[in-house]
């Protein structure tokens, strides 16, 4: 079956032809990203299918010298996380983008393209080629709008990122020295020969450059500038996809190359648990000082990504599984949230929290929806974000985590804080005259079917949780991945 | 089956299609009466599983207790939106249906899962019911949130702390992690210390927001506590601390609304010691008192609404415009008042006997004498400005039907139950082997009463006087400000400098290459 080689392969076609098509024929040019949009939902659909059993495929079928691929379900998951949000953010896009249009449309295709790619891959190069495909072209996007703000977002993101990128393709070559392969699985089973100091400091550099990408504290600061003046429909991808194909990458080479035993001898999981917790404790105090909405959602972001870091890092099977419908159930809430805080920019250019003051009069459903998907982030019944927190902060307890389990709940808390001031600021009337342009159905729709999937994954956690559940299988057990891997 | 607490989710939804007016009336109507219905023949020991993520959970459970309390819930319901509907509008009503959906989840939930998600829906629904109703209560609403959200994820970390000790969600007495789950319960039925939200509340909400958080917020701690503190002995002490300390201060507050507040926290404090005594008895007192107390307090906020419509402010020297201009609420004021003093024959005085007969400690009983006595002069207070003190305000408007509906059937009920308090009794099978109308009950019931009227006239001076407001001090907002600062402070090493960042970076890279290698 070709169709996970498509995944790739498409986004990057139709970027082609965007571009082509700004030059000769301009009237094709939203049926053109509708349509690969949607035919990509339908690939997208096809692959997660067959994500298990897991699937192996060689390009070129040049075995295990070429490039394979693989989906298992932990790839699975994000090309779910790619097809939930891909296609509402191209039809917001559609209308929302007004300058730089092709530009902002040819990078969005190139950087899920390389997005797909890293989740797709069984291989350490191309895992790094995809990974810098996705953030060369996001800060692409970043610097898209050309404002002072946009790019000096943008100069640290690509100073950062390149940082980043650096220790990253050190480690990678390190290891290539060290074993002889780039295949993950082979990878792997050398690794068993070699010391563990030398295994050790490969490790800090995986993580130190990861890190940087995923934006853990201290290493968080690009981030809310690269938010503050950027796209936000680009936020909402660079929040549910960049950021979390960093986390699946760190994690991929974790689990499979290190193994589960290495990690929790060499003391990581204990560090990533404390380093989750100091992260959300430190980003939520300042997520409440910010008055910029973008740059509180990015602080809410760094947030909630230490808790999926905690889900992941407790190294149980409960934990993986929290971790990832975590991963999941950000990208829908603060989806939801980046794309409300997108109509209101758009309506009114309101960027500020005080900007946003009676907005809920004009907008009553935008702004229901704005409070599910902050309700559901702070973590509170009965919408998805309470569910996955409740299995994050379950495995932690399971494991003797029992200081990070109970930070989780003061970090709720303390999200509160700052969601809510937000909320009573959208239903605080305000007499000024407000003139707004109605945002239309291609606007709202996208928003409202997002926010709905808060509710929906909150009362049927089961729908998500029956492909999330297999997630754990691969991860915990790297053999199984490997036997997979080599044997298909 | 379809469960109370279930038909009000379902009302709310049918109110999300635009309504007309009266079908918004004949909507509520019928959901409130069917929420009647249904819970008056729910059959004790019928219960619900259903299966969610790995547990199997119980989230419908009858059995004597909760029917009783399920029911005042729905029958408060019934009179709090009877009384209320003419003012709220479409939203508000939509999030009282929530709420009263949610509270009646609460009672009949069978496990702490549920319990947890039906307590936190009905802290959202009543935050955004104030935080929505008016531009005065923006700041309340936030404090409101923020306390009852904290009380929530206390009761969520005991919640995990019991579920990892014993592995099962089941609502009986409290094994691990009890004082999460104390502090949790005593947000919510405003303890002292913990209580700053409900005076903040309270007062500052429209009124018929204050009517139906009454009924319900704090009735909710007192249920779950019976559930899951029962029998703690020194629980009462404290219970009886919270209800002296509600007692100073409502005798200092100028609003009548503030004072209803205070002397809410002096009734918890009588279900709390009816509670901590952990017998049968002491419990079913506690139950019927929470039922008694549903029926006063409710009927005292709606006559306090009933000024607050007609004069526009709640003042003690308002008040007086009840008597001859106010019929029907002057008649409910006194049955409610005769029944929180406890005087026989009202129906304050069944639940008062039942906890003073289970108290075996003098020091308790002395207690409750002096809270029932307490009561009294407060209450005296209230009674002299409506009746006895001559008052020349003038009634602008009259208040509509639907608000005196919704009193006299309360008031209906209080007689009933004085009167006969065996209909309690009987209606849920719960007997209590105790002869209300016998001399020695009789003189019990009706001394502090008898005391309190000497004492009144005696220092009404001190009484009536208006008092200064005193020093203030919220520790709450001290750590608010604490966590304000630090925040601050943070924020200003943010001072997007490239170079301090990659210092940070090379800082973070180097620890991290020392963690792993030493």
């Amino acid at each position: 079956m070709e169709a996970a080689v498509w995944v790739i392969i498409l986004p990057l076609l139709t970027a082609f032809f965007i571009g082509i098509s700004k030059v000769y024929v301009k009237k094709i040019f939203v049926p053109l990203v509708i349509s690969s949009a949607i035919i990509y939902l339908y690939l997208l659909i096809l692959v997660i299918n067959n994500s298990y059993p897991p699937n192996v495929y060689s390009v070129g079928a040049w075995r295990l010298i070429g490039i394979n691929l693989m989906v298992d379900p932990f790839s699975g998951l994000f090309l779910l996380i790619i097809a939930l949000l891909f296609l509402p953010v191209i039809i917001f896009s559609v209308k929302y983008i007004k300058s730089y249009k092709h530009e902002y449309f040819i990078f969005t295709y190139i950087m899920t393209a390389g997005i797909a790619g890293m989740v797709l891959t069984a291989d350490l190069f191309n895992l790094y080629v995809f990974l810098e495909v996705s953030s060369l072209s996001s800060c692409a996007l970043v610097a898209l709008k050309k404002t002072n703000k946009g790019l000096e977002g943008a100069y640290k993101y690509l100073v950062m990122s390149t940082l980043g990128s650096f220790f990253i393709l050190l480690a990678t070559i390190l290891t290539y020295y060290l074993t002889g392969t780039l295949n993950i699985a082979e990878i792997s089973l050398e690794f068993n020969e070699i010391p563990f100091k030398i295994k050790s400091a490969l490790m800090a550099f995986f993580v130190f450059g990861y890190v940087l990408k995923i934006g853990l504290i201290p290493l968080h600061f690009w981030l809310p500038d690269t938010y503050e003046d950027s796209p936000i429909p680009y936020n909402v991808l660079s929040s549910g996809l960049v950021m979390k194909s960093a986390v699946y990458a760190l994690i991929k080479v974790l689990y499979i190359i290190f193994g589960i035993d290495f990690l929790d001898k060499s003391g990581l999981l204990q560090i990533g648990v404390f380093w989750g917790v100091i992260t959300f404790i430190v980003a939520h105090l300042l997520a409440f000082q910010q008055s910029n909405l973008s740059r509180l959602l990015a602080y809410s972001s760094i947030a909630q990504i230490a808790y999926i870091m905690i889900g992941l890092f407790v190294g149980t099977e409960g934990g993986l599984i929290g971790g990832n419908f975590h991963i999941l159930n950000h990208a829908i809430m603060k989806g939801t949230l980046f794309l409300v805080t997108a109509i209101f920019y758009y309506s009114l250019s309101a960027v500020n929290i005080e900007d946003i003051k009676g907005l809920a009069y004009k907008f009553p459903i935008l702004s229901f929806t704005f409070v599910v998907a902050s309700l559901a982030i702070v973590g509170l019944p009965p919408f998805n974000g309470f569910i996955s927190k409740w299995l994050i902060v379950e495995a932690a307890l399971e494991s003797g985590f029992v200081y990070a389990a109970f930070f989780i709940l003061v970090g709720t808390f303390l999200s509160l804080t700052y969601y809510l001031k937000v909320i009573i600021t959208l239903y605080t009337k305000n007499d000024k005259e407000i003139v707004v342009e109605e945002p239309g159905l291609s606007l709202s729709l996208p928003t409202i079917f997002l926010g709905s999937l808060c509710i929906v994954f909150g009362v049927v956690p089961s729908l998500p949780l029956r492909l999330i559940n297999k997630i754990p299988t691969f991860l915990l057990d790297n053999g199984e991945y490997i036997r997979v891997l080599l044997g298909g | 089956m379809i469960t109370p607490g279930f038909l009000y989710f379902i009302g709310a939804i049918l109110l999300l299609f635009p309504v007309y007016e009266k079908l918004k009336y004949m909507l509520s109507f019928l959901v409130t009466v069917a929420a009647i219905i249904i819970t008056l023949h729910l059959i004790p020991g019928y219960s619900v599983q259903l299966d969610f993520l790995t547990f199997t959970l119980v989230p419908f459970k009858v059995d004597n207790i909760n029917k009783l309390t399920g029911l005042i819930f729905a029958v408060g319901g019934l009179a709090a939106v009877i009384y209320s509907i003419s003012m709220c509008s479409l939203s508000h009503l939509r999030l009282i249906f929530v709420f009263i959906g949610s509270a009646l989840t609460a009672v009949f939930s069978g496990d702490l899962f549920t319990l947890y998600v039906a307590w936190e829906l009905m802290t959202i629904s009543s935050s955004f019911l104030i935080i929505m109703t008016s531009d005065v209560t923006k700041k309340t609403g936030y404090y409101y949130f923020l306390m009852h959200v904290a009380g929530g994820l206390s009761l969520l970390w005991g919640i995990f702390l019991q579920y990892s000790a014993t592995g099962n969600f089941s609502l009986n007495n409290i094994e691990v992690g009890i004082p999460f789950f104390m502090i949790a319960i005593a947000i919510k039925l405003a303890f002292v210390g913990f209580h700053t939200w409900l005076p903040l509340a309270y007062s500052k909400a429209p009124f018929y927001v204050a009517v139906i958080l009454s009924i319900y917020t704090t009735k909710v701690g007192v249920y779950v506590m019976s559930r899951l503190l029962s029998g703690i002995n020194s629980l009462a002490y404290a219970g009886l601390i919270s209800a002296l300390f509600g007692i100073a201060m409502s005798l200092k507050q100028k609003r009548v609304l503030k004072l209803l507040c205070y002397s809410i926290i002096i009734q918890v404090g009588f279900m709390i010691i009816g509670i901590s005594i952990g017998t049968t008895e002491g419990i079913t007192g506690a139950i019927f008192h929470l039922v008694n107390h549903i029926l006063y307090k409710t009927v005292l906020f709606m006559v306090v609404g009933v000024v607050i419509y007609t004069t526009g402010k709640d003042s003690f020297e308002n008040l007086g415009i009840m008597g001859r201009k106010l019929p029907i609420t002057s008649i409910a004021t006194f049955v409610a008042f005769m029944g929180i003093a406890g005087v026989p024959f009202f129906n304050g005085y069944m639940s008062k006997s039942i906890i003073k007969e289970a108290i075996q400690d003098p020091i308790l009983t002395l207690g409750l004498n002096v809270m029932s006595f307490g009561t009294c002069i407060i209450f005296l207070k209230f009674i002299y400005y409506a009746f006895f003190k001559n008052s020349d305000r003038k009634v602008d408007k009259k208040p509509p039907v639907s608000m005196q509906l919704g009193i006299g059937f309360l008031t209906v009920l209080m007689l009933l139950v004085g009167i006969h308090p065996f209909f309690l009794e009987n209606l849920t099978n719960m007997h209590v082997d105790l002869h209300y109308f016998d001399k020695k009950h009789l003189l019990s019931g009706i001394q502090p009463f008898l005391w309190s009227i000497p004492i009144f006239i005696l220092f009404k001076k001190y009484i009536v006087k208006n008092y200064e407001r005193f020093l203030y001090f919220d520790i709450y907002l001290n750590m608010a400000k604490l966590f304000m600062t630090t925040g601050y402070h943070l924020s200003n090493y943010h001072d997007g400098k490239l170079n301090k960042y990659l210092l940070w970076a090379t800082s973070t890279l180097i620890i991290l290459l020392l963690l792993f290698m030493f």
